[in-house]
């Protein structure tokens, strides 16, 4: 089989592949000269929502983040409000599906302000080994607010997964802080990026371009 | 807070951040003065143009279009404020803001 990469998805694999073009196909990454909210200029844009909660967009991330978790110890998954949660769903659905649930919790940005004043939802065991999903990593603000609940509730945070990297120094400091990271798609900073040409398959596997 | 901050928030341009923190400003010496009017208007056009750009693609250029239509009129409404110009003057800088803002996001 010939293995073939691409600077955005790494190893590819029809499935990463489809998870790209459909990230594409859905509207949720744009390309072009965008001003992000903290006034950063960027020249592509990622709104995972329009992937996430796409049927197909769904299914495919939860395929992935699955086969992902599968060879690791892992008692739970679980993310911030609110680009987790059609993330982890998608997860749980699949893994009930393939016989391995992996039960899913969310976190919440604040604590509920009534009643049980929860910060951390559903199927959550304290002192747990989790993995931890969201949809984009920027600066890693998200991300870490999620870690951080888990951590201070006694969990092991086993790999955090994003569907999208933009490199902005998120990634970068979750690995420096030894967290076992993962992105499906990873987006360069502006004027690096460099899409895969290449139509041409062989065993299954699109060709790409290695990365430079 | 002081007309200074707004200045120098202005200089920033516009993206979302920048914009909360131009109407928290304008709230803030809104509520610090006897008339707070010109703060309250600049604080409702900061906050409109957030609604129309929160969870959306914004493309440098229509953000640069829309900084290039009013930011005169602001950055004259503010000199006209430290400057302390007649109430009139300021209404006249006000409703040429609004205008502009109008024509902008119509």
């Amino acid at each position: 089989m010939v293995v073939s990469y691409s600077l955005e998805l790494g190893v590819v694999t029809p499935r990463t592949q489809r998870i790209f073009d459909l990230a594409h196909e859905t509207g949720a990454l744009l390309h072009g000269e965008f001003t992000l909210a903290s006034g950063r200029k960027s020249d592509h844009y990622f709104e995972g929502k329009r992937l996430t909660l796409y049927p197909e967009g769904a299914y495919l991330i939860g395929k992935e983040i699955f086969e992902r978790l599968s060879n690791i110890d892992v008692d739970s998954i679980g993310g911030l409000v609110l680009g987790a949660f059609p993330i982890i769903t998608a997860v749980a659905l699949v893994s009930h599906e393939e016989g391995k649930p992996i039960p899913s919790f969310i976190v919440r940005e604040q604590p509920k302000e009534h009643g049980t004043r929860k910060k951390i939802e559903g199927h959550f065991i304290k002192g747990s080994k989790v993995a931890i999903v969201d949809d984009v990593i920027t600066t890693g603000g998200s991300v870490l607010k999620a870690i951080k609940a888990v951590e201070e509730e006694g969990c092991e945070v086993v790999k955090v997964i994003v569907i999208v990297d933009r490199h902005e120094g998120g990634s970068e400091l979750l690995r420096r802080e030894g967290y076992d990271f993962e992105a499906i798609i990873n987006l360069p900073p502006s004027g690096e990026a460099s899409i895969s040409e290449s139509s041409e398959t062989k065993g299954g596997v699109k060709e790409g371009i290695l990365p430079r | 807070m002081s007309l200074q901050k707004l200045r120098e928030g202005l200089k920033k341009g516009f993206y979302l951040d920048n914009l909360y923190e131009l109407a928290r400003i304008c709230r803030s010496m809104a509520l610090d003065t006897t008339s707070p009017a010109p703060f309250f208007i600049m604080e409702y056009i900061f906050l409109d143009i957030v609604q129309h750009w929160e969870g959306k693609p914004l493309l440098v250029e229509d953000a640069k279009l829309v900084e290039a239509k009013i930011m005169e009129a602001l950055e004259g409404l503010i000199e006209g404020l430290v400057a302390d110009a007649p109430s009139e003057e300021v209404f006249s800088l006000l409703n040429r803001i609004v205008s502009d803002y109008l024509i902008v996001f119509p």
